[in-house]
């Protein structure tokens, strides 16, 4: 098997086998569902203890409550009572029939719960108006025409999205790929360079590089980050499609989703663009630099202030790229969008605000890809000094040692 | 074969390797000799390509070069193995970069624990395992692929005298395989124990180099053992005797300024009678590297 995909693989296997992985990946929905359920007890504390008491002569209307369970059914209102001051229900409702006419009287020590009076007013109502029907003695004919009901019929506009919403959508893909770029050079770059730094201290890497080339070795370092990231993303792929395909199906959620479900066919619809492909190549680059940092230092404590300065460039790019979004056609804009590290939030903000052409995104794109490219070549040729250095001489000096390690 | 030929390394301005020339045959083993900083690592990573260097290093008549990299077996000066990882996952992952199979591997390497007594299983994390079997593991991963050229660096350092027994056999049974073998160790017994050949570095030059047996002979047989009633300081006065110590066995050591005074002192001790311990040997290695050591520096 090729030693690099040998690299990336067990780089790959001891990341995701790590505990934070898998803790970085569920955290954000073991926090929404926490506080999803928190809020539901809190909201529903009473509602899942709240049990109201019916007493009624009526068959009907006691059948029709006891279908739900915040119902309970008395035959007496002596029962009830004795049920309320016991604890079993939190109030009672009688209900009486007087000449055709339905009255319901509520007891209780705190006000009746909304949902609850709704359902019960509800099914009140209806037993009322089948009375009523049944006092009004109407032929067939007269039955019949009461009972219509309105014809309601859906028919949705398919026409073209027009030109501001369309730019509209593009921003909110754009914005989308931003915090997705910005959140993932935020992560990975912090595990590339501690991954990195914290095999540097161990003489291990001397017999690795006694059995492949330094720079073979770094390639896997960045591709077992690589499908770690894929991992990550693919992972929330699954769940996001699992969400699309199900919530159409859940009560509760389904109307909701109906109603943004355009909204995310438009945005899927447009993440294939000039923003995709330097969202990519910017990750690539931020990436392979992290390993750097993560090389340059030599205890693993380190590698987060090594990383320092890329976490800053993320911020420049993200903050540039917010504070930028209603004037495009700045000068800094105009320059940075050219500027590698920079250009993957500059320049897909100035294409969707029609501030760039497809000829200038190419420029930058090539701009872009040659410095990564020479990047790459060149850090494949300083790793395997830079890995070797032991020595705390601070991370310029080491620098300084790799950089002569490659003249010599 | 392992040839260097004038080589010659640098960090910037500073010099550290200067003109090294030697050869390593298949089959023996070479030991490489020098202080602390003497450029003994240098040269290691100079032979594997860690560093670039002037100056011409080949195996078996030609550079090293990728396909060199699985049959070259290198045991670093420092030992640390991946803490997280299983015995069985550390050295796999080692023996897959040497192009090893990792069923292979499963097979080979309990065959190594048990020649090389390791205290542990395959299953064990690396964190678990003593220094001294953390350490063999290493050996383990740096042998399991039957390199042809075998880099050890400094391989007995913490190792108890029984483990050193150990591995001292390991490494003869590499020789014996035919692997050409180069082992650093400031342990001087250890290399002419084990070593046909020797390298001496100081301060980044050869200062000998050849077999053993040879170094040692050329310096003569000035090294005396002799068993006697006199007193140390009628040794001292023995024909040609430049200095001599009583050592706790109660045999008396003697340096002579030539090696033809043994026979002198030979007939002045018995005048034909029996002696219990005669014995007329060449400076050991360590006593040369002093000896040489101290001559560069002067």
């Amino acid at each position: 098997m090729n030693k690099t995909w040998l690299v990336a693989k067990e780089t790959y296997r001891r990341e995701v086998k790590n505990w934070s992985f898998l803790l970085m990946i569920f955290m954000p929905f073991i926090v929404l569902l926490v506080s999803f359920f928190f809020g539901m007890s809190s909201s529903s504390a009473f509602d899942n203890n709240t049990k109201i008491g019916i007493v009624s002569k009526n068959e009907g209307i006691a059948q029709s409550l006891k279908k739900t369970e915040d119902f309970d059914i008395f035959k007496t209102k002596a029962k009830a009572v004795k049920a309320n001051q016991d604890g079993d229900i939190d109030g009672y409702v009688v209900v009486e029939n007087t000449n055709a006419q339905l009255s319901a009287t509520y007891y209780g020590t705190d006000k009746m719960d909304n949902d609850i009076k709704t359902e019960l007013i509800r099914v009140l109502n209806t037993h009322q108006q089948a009375l009523n029907l049944r006092n009004a003695k109407l032929s067939q004919q007269q039955l019949h025409s009461l009972s219509q009901k309105i014809k309601f019929t859906e028919k949705t506009n398919t026409k073209k999205l027009a030109a501001s919403d369309e730019k509209g959508l593009k921003t909110a893909t754009f914005w989308i790929m931003i915090f997705v770029l910005y959140f993932l050079v935020q992560t990975y770059s912090t595990i590339m360079a501690q991954d990195i730094a914290s095999e540097k201290g161990t003489k291990i890497m001397e017999m690795i590089f006694s059995s492949m080339p330094g720079g073979n070795y770094f390639d896997g370092k960045v591709l077992g980050i690589f499908l770690e990231i894929i991992t990550q993303l693919l992972i929330y792929a699954v769940m996001f499609s699992g969400f699309y395909y199900l919530a159409p199906h859940i009560d509760g959620v389904k109307d909701a989703f109906a109603q943004i479900k355009p909204a995310i066919d438009q945005v899927l619809g447009q993440i294939i663009s000039w923003g995709l492909v330097f969202v990519v190549l910017g990750l690539i680059l931020y990436i392979v630099y992290a390993a750097v940092c993560g090389a340059i230092v030599t205890k693993a404590e380190d590698a987060n202030k090594a990383v320092q300065p890329l976490v800053y460039l993320t911020l420049l790019g993200f903050f540039s790229s917010l504070s930028l979004s209603n004037n495009p056609d700045s000068l800094f804009a105009m320059i940075m969008s050219y500027v590698p590290f920079l250009s993957s939030f500059l320049m897909p903000l100035r294409l969707i605000k029609g501030n760039a052409t497809n000829l200038e995104a190419s420029i930058s794109m090539v701009i872009l890809l040659a410095f990564l490219v020479g990047s790459i070549w060149w850090i494949r040729k300083i790793y395997p000094s830079l890995i070797l250095q032991t020595d705390d001489n601070g991370i310029w000096k080491n620098m300084k040692r790799a950089l002569q390690g490659i003249k010599e | 074969m392992l040839q260097v030929e004038n080589l010659n390394k640098s960090f910037g301005n500073k010099q550290v390797l200067f003109d090294i020339n030697f050869n390593a045959d298949n089959g023996k083993i070479l030991g490489l000799i020098g202080k602390n900083g003497s450029g003994k690592t240098t040269l290691f990573h100079s032979i594997l390509k860690f560093v670039k260097y002037q100056g011409t290093i080949t195996i078996d008549g030609h550079s090293f070069s990728s396909n060199d990299y699985d049959s070259v077996g290198y045991l670093p000066e420092e030992r640390s193995l991946m803490p997280k990882l299983t015995v069985l996952e550390q050295v796999s992952f080692l023996a897959s970069l040497k192009g090893m199979k990792k069923d292979d591997v499963k097979r080979d390497l309990q065959d190594w624990m048990k020649k090389l007594e390791v205290k542990g299983e395959l299953t064990d994390k690396i964190k678990s395992l003593s220094k001294g079997n953390q350490q063999k593991i290493q050996l383990i991963a740096t042998l399991i692929h039957h390199p042809n050229l075998i880099i050890l660096d400094e391989p007995f350092s913490g190792l108890d005298p029984v483990n050193v027994e150990i591995i001292k056999n390991v490494i003869l049974q590499e020789k014996h395989r035919g692997a050409t073998i180069l082992f650093s160790d400031h342990a001087m017994s250890n290399v002419e124990e084990l070593c046909d050949d020797v390298v001496m570095i100081n301060n980044g030059h050869i200062v000998l180099n050849g077999n053993v047996n040879d170094v040692r002979n050329n310096f003569g047989l000035t090294r005396l053992f002799i068993r006697t009633d006199l007193n140390l300081d009628d040794v001292k006065k023995l024909p040609g005797v430049e200095n001599a110590i009583l050592q706790n066995n109660g045999i008396y050591k003697l340096w002579l300024s030539q090696a033809s005074y043994g026979e002198e002192i030979f007939n002045t001790l018995s005048n034909g009678e029996y002696l219990r311990t005669f014995d007329q040997e060449p400076p050991t290695l360590d006593e040369i590297f002093k000896m040489k050591a101290g001559e560069i520096n002067e």
